[in-house]
């Protein structure tokens, strides 16, 4: 399944150079397994072992100190009759939703801008990519006083321009929280320009010439050239979204925590709450565990997509 | 005609969006904190340093700046390593290639915080609990899919002909390691190293849970002194806001035209 | 309340990777702590920041102390300034087998794991051998914290939650002295609401912590003091009665306090936005540098119902902070840790810590003249009320299960927003206690 991603390219020895094969396999298969050891020792110590232990730890029941209480499988029952559970999964996935349908599609759409270097190019692409060097503890920090009620730059500027009624609490409005706190992810597509500008800097520029000789226009160009030899690293951001979503807590965390009445809620958040407020180690774990799982799936599914788009 | 107006819409759309919120934490760090609320967007009466200062005095900010970058410098740097040998091992095909890359992969999708607190235990088991060390230990474990996603993907594009060239040269696996598959990866492993380096220097949770003082603790940790203490000083805390992203903010602006023109114009063809 | 059977088993992942030692963890000898010289290092871990009051004079009782006993004991101060974060670094440490030195967590009768660890230091041996110093703590927090013969940790502060409020705002509306009644406070609060000054300063957030003062004081004042107590079902009228006041106050506050956290609704009172908050006495450090004439803030004890459910007066406190420390296996370091916490709370540091510290610690703390025209305005009164109060009542959300208290911060969002009334807050919240 990942070889549709990246292809696992066999290096074959050239023929006729049978007589040495043989030895120079077995001194390669020892430098290998070499050069594999320290990408496994950091995978095993600090992922697989970890990991293990969440999934042992997700069947009992724990307050962080003394002797853990084997409950089986109660947790997941609890888990699927709470309601702040069901709001988390949900709002992840509308997470990894907007991420793939609004967050990438603008990547693109930058990207491809860059890539025809207009005027000032270097400057707008040094500019996109400013937030990610900076902290996301800092940005939904800022973004938190952007959605500020009194303060917000978003409520002045409303008002401003005569929409008053625009204005509202916008991080502790049921109907607005969960994409107040998307928000910033969502616009800062410096990231995701930088990993597609790569990609379409590899087309040769032949491809380009031939279509112009053709009288094709920019936006043919970049619909019938760019964007399907790009697709594999537009496969790639969606990982990286689908990632993100997964992990991401710092703008729930910072900007809302998680409300109002749960509204916001994400499955890092729940995970972190269920441990670092309600000390159930065990339900948390259990949410670790369902993380897991949804993140399986929905890399299983780019995969296939990406597989169809290849056919 | 349209077609170019629009470009620009979309230029000019963006860098409102980056750069407002941005100039406003700046100009918000001058002001006192009966301005910030009396008149959010004037500029401040005076541009004194006052909040600078007081920022720098009541914690070791410099520290905390000199500790992330040890961990972050830290922990790409094993990362890139271990990714490069990992991904030239994994050019050769063998039994259980197709596994061991699902393996090294996997982590990409964990919820880290559920590994919390195995993760604690681990750390302070190897006794490197309250350390630079331990942390970035811990950020190249938790990190090392990213990167090696990145650098593997990269590398499958080096032209196989290059690679036999050499062999046929008669240059040793380790040679063509060194001599031909790194120099060719390095516009993949810049584009890592960038990407690592900030998500090292952002993480927030296991940088609070791993470190204990003032001279270990990260700047992301530093920060919330000035968030979470009682009775928030908010242009105090953008003062030190700002000092905590200057840095990379900084060298970004000197190096993003190397960097930037590394990870797009690298091209191996 | 919560059932938990313990299994004498290990904990069965971790022990697999011969992480976590088996039975009482017994701290093994840990590196390097006695420095060059001989010279014992004590840690002490708490949220005492040295960019707040408190902090302050912890640092400047540990450098006493150290100048006292150089080349004997060190002690370092290790401050975390988010208290949920040190709380799970503590729990984290302790499952480890490591506790630190000593460090300052939150006592919760319906949690006892970290006393359970076998972890901590027993502190009977030492209060007995020092009747004196034992006779400064109050028996009942003792008792407390006692477990099986034993008392794994020393009474640390217990805050009085009083009311703040800016007696100018008080007076602009027409009235002298901080209401007595719950309902003359509401007519004030309906008042200044048409000059846009809020009622209370209220926050959900996190712990909800001004506003579960605020819901404590209403519950009890409409149920009396046991309105919450341990085993009383939380589905009671009490309960629903508070909630409905709550939900009004919360109307009545500013338009940041849902969702606000402590640093939104503290700054809100000090920016008077606000004609009072019910908080501790660490706001008072507060007060004195953020408003331009501090001794117009007055404390007062919060209002009742006016007819006699509780004794008026009577005061809502925090949880019960408990210093707790490692068992060592080193007797010289066993002996620094006493010493440091003898002198800490003694009373010379307690009074330095009350009155510089804006922080009075759970022991006897007796002002000198001096002291006291030192102390700041509100201080005296706080002490003043604290010393009068004909009973106390720990705060409801230091009482319910660590799970409810998760949930707190929805259930009073939901509540403000009308997704939710007054019957289902308390049907949630008593729910929510039995997990």
């Amino acid at each position: 399944m990942t070889s549709a991603l990246v292809p696992a390219r066999a290096m074959t020895a050239p023929p006729g150079r049978k007589e040495r094969r043989g030895g120079r396999d077995v001194a390669d298969r020892w430098r290998i397994a070499l050069y594999l050891l320290p990408a496994l020792a950091l995978v095993v110590l600090f992922l697989a072992i970890p990991l293990a232990v969440v999934f042992g730890m997700s069947t009992t029941e724990w307050a962080g100190v003394g002797v853990p209480e084997w409950v089986a499988f109660d947790n997941f029952t609890r888990l699927a009759e709470d309601p702040a559970f069901r709001t988390a999964l949900v709002n992840t996935l509308i997470w990894v939703a907007a991420g793939t349908l609004v967050h990438t599609p603008l990547c693109v759409l930058v990207a491809l801008v860059i890539a025809r270097r207009p005027r000032g190019w270097r400057f707008f692409r040094t500019v996109f990519f400013l937030p990610n060097v900076i902290s996301a503890t800092a940005l939904a920090m800022l973004w938190y006083f952007v959605f500020h009620v009194s303060l917000g730059l978003l409520n002045s500027a409303l008002s401003a321009i005569g929409l008053e009624s625009w204005v509202r609490p916008w991080l502790f409005d049921p109907s607005t929280a969960l994409s107040a706190t998307m928000a910033p992810w969502v616009v800062y597509i410096g990231f995701g320009m930088v990993l597609l500008l790569t990609q379409i800097s590899t087309i040769p520029k032949e491809l380009y010439e031939a279509a112009e000789l053709d009288g094709a226009s920019t936006l043919r160009q970049d619909l019938s050239i760019t964007i399907p030899l790009i697709r594999r690293a537009i496969a790639l951001q969606v990982l990286f979204v689908v990632g993100y979503a997964l992990r991401s807590f710092e703008y729930p965390f910072i900007m809302t925590s998680g409300g109002p009445a749960d509204s916001s809620m994400t499955l890092s958040l729940y995970i972190h709450r269920q441990m670092m407020t309600a000390n159930q180690y065990g339900l948390s774990m259990a949410a670790g565990v369902v993380t897991l799982v949804v993140g399986t799936v929905l890399t299983l599914a780019v995969f296939a997509a990406l597989r169809r788009t290849e056919r | 005609m349209a077609g170019k107006m629009f470009r620009w819409v979309v230029l000019g759309v963006f860098t409102l969006i980056t750069l407002l919120p941005l100039l406003w934490l700046v100009m918000s760090s001058f002001k006192s904190d009966a301005e910030l609320f009396g008149s959010p967007f004037a500029p401040p009466e005076s541009w004194s340093f006052r909040n600078y200062s007081e920022a720098l005095r009541e914690h070791p900010l410099l520290v905390f700046l000199r500790n992330s970058a040890v961990v972050a410098v830290l922990a790409t740097a094993l990362i890139l390593i271990a990714s490069l040998m990992a991904s030239y091992s994994l050019m050769h095909r063998f039994r259980l290639s197709r596994m061991t890359f699902g393996f090294l992969l996997f982590g990409i999708l964990l919820p880290v915080n559920a590994l919390m607190t195995p993760i604690f235990f681990t750390v302070n088991k190897l006794g490197l609990y309250n350390t630079t060390i331990g942390l970035a230990l811990v950020y190249a474990g938790l990190f090392f899919p990213l990167g090696f996603l990145i650098v593997k993907t990269y590398m499958d594009t080096t032209p196989m002909e290059i690679i036999e060239a050499a062999r046929v040269d008669g240059a040793s696996f380790h040679a063509i390691f060194r001599r031909v598959v790194v120099p060719l990866s390095m516009p993949g492993a810049a584009t890592a190293g960038i990407f690592l380096v900030i998500t090292a220097w952002n993480e927030l949770l296991f940088a609070s849970i791993l470190t204990q003082d003032e001279a270990s603790q990260t700047v992301q940790v530093g920060m919330r002194y000035f968030l979470t203490t009682y009775a928030a000083d908010y242009p105090l805390a953008f003062a030190a806001t700002v000092v905590s992203i200057a840095p990379t903010v900084v060298i970004y602006m000197i190096l993003s035209e190397r960097i930037v023109a590394a990870m797009t114009a690298g091209s191996v063809k | 309340m919560r059932r938990r059977t313990l299994i004498p088993l290990c904990l069965v992942p971790a022990a697999s990777l011969g992480l976590v030692a088996c039975g009482s963890a017994v701290p093994e000898g840990q590196e390097g702590d006695s420095g060059d010289g001989g010279e014992v290092t004590v840690t002490v871990m708490s949220n005492f920041t040295s960019d707040v009051a408190r902090g302050q004079v912890l640092d400047e009782l540990i450098a006493k102390f150290n100048e006292d006993h150089e080349g004997e004991y060190q002690v370092e101060s290790a401050a975390e300034p988010d208290w949920p974060t040190l709380q799970q670094k503590i729990r984290s440490m302790i499952s480890a087998g490591d506790p630190p030195d000593v460090f300052l967590y939150n006592y919760n009768p319906n949690d006892r794991s970290r006393e359970e660890s076998g972890a901590l230091m027993d502190w009977s041996r030492y209060l007995d051998e020092d009747p004196e110093w034992k006779a400064r703590f109050s028996p009942a927090n003792l008792d407390a914290i006692a477990l099986d013969g034993a008392i794994p940790g020393i009474p640390g502060d217990q805050a009085p939650a009083l009311v703040y409020y800016h007696s100018d705002l008080l007076e602009q509306a027409g009235h002298d002295s901080f209401p007595a009644t719950w309902d003359d406070f509401f007519t004030v609060a309906e008042t200044l609401k048409s000059e846009g000054v809020a009622g209370l300063a209220m926050m959900t957030a996190d712990d909800a912590w001004h506003t579960m003062n605020a819901f404590s004081y209403l519950a009890t004042a409409a149920g009396g003091r046991d309105a919450y107590a341990p085993g009383e079902s939380l589905d009671s009228d009490a309960i629903r009665r508070a909630a409905e006041d709550t939900r009004r106050l919360l109307e009545l506050s500013t338009p940041d306090a849902v969702g606000g956290n402590y640093a939104v609704s503290s700054r809100n009172f000090l920016a008077k936005q606000a004609l009072a908050v019910i908080d501790g006495p660490w706001l008072i450090s507060s007060i004195q540098s953020d408003v331009e004439d501090p001794c117009t803030v007055q404390v007062a004890p919060a209002p009742t119902a006016g007819d006699g459910a509780v004794e008026p007066g009577y005061t809502v406190t925090d949880s019960l902070n408990v210093w707790g420390a490692a068992e060592q296996a080193d007797e010289e370091k066993t002996e620094a840790v006493v010493a440091w916490m003898k002198y800490f709370t003694s009373n010379d540091s307690a009074v330095r810590m009350a009155v510089d510290g804006e922080y009075p610690l759970a022991v006897q703390t007796e002002l000198g003249p001096e002291d006291a025209e030192r102390a700041s305005c509100q201080m005296r009164q706080v002490l003043e009320i604290a010393n009068a109060a004909p009973a106390s009542v720990v705060q409801m959300g230091r009482e319910i299960t660590s799970g409810a208290q998760a949930q707190l911060p929805s259930l009073l969002e939901s509540l403000a927003l009308g997704q939710r009334g007054p019957d289902e807050f308390a049907a949630g919240l008593q729910q929510a206690n039995q997990e």
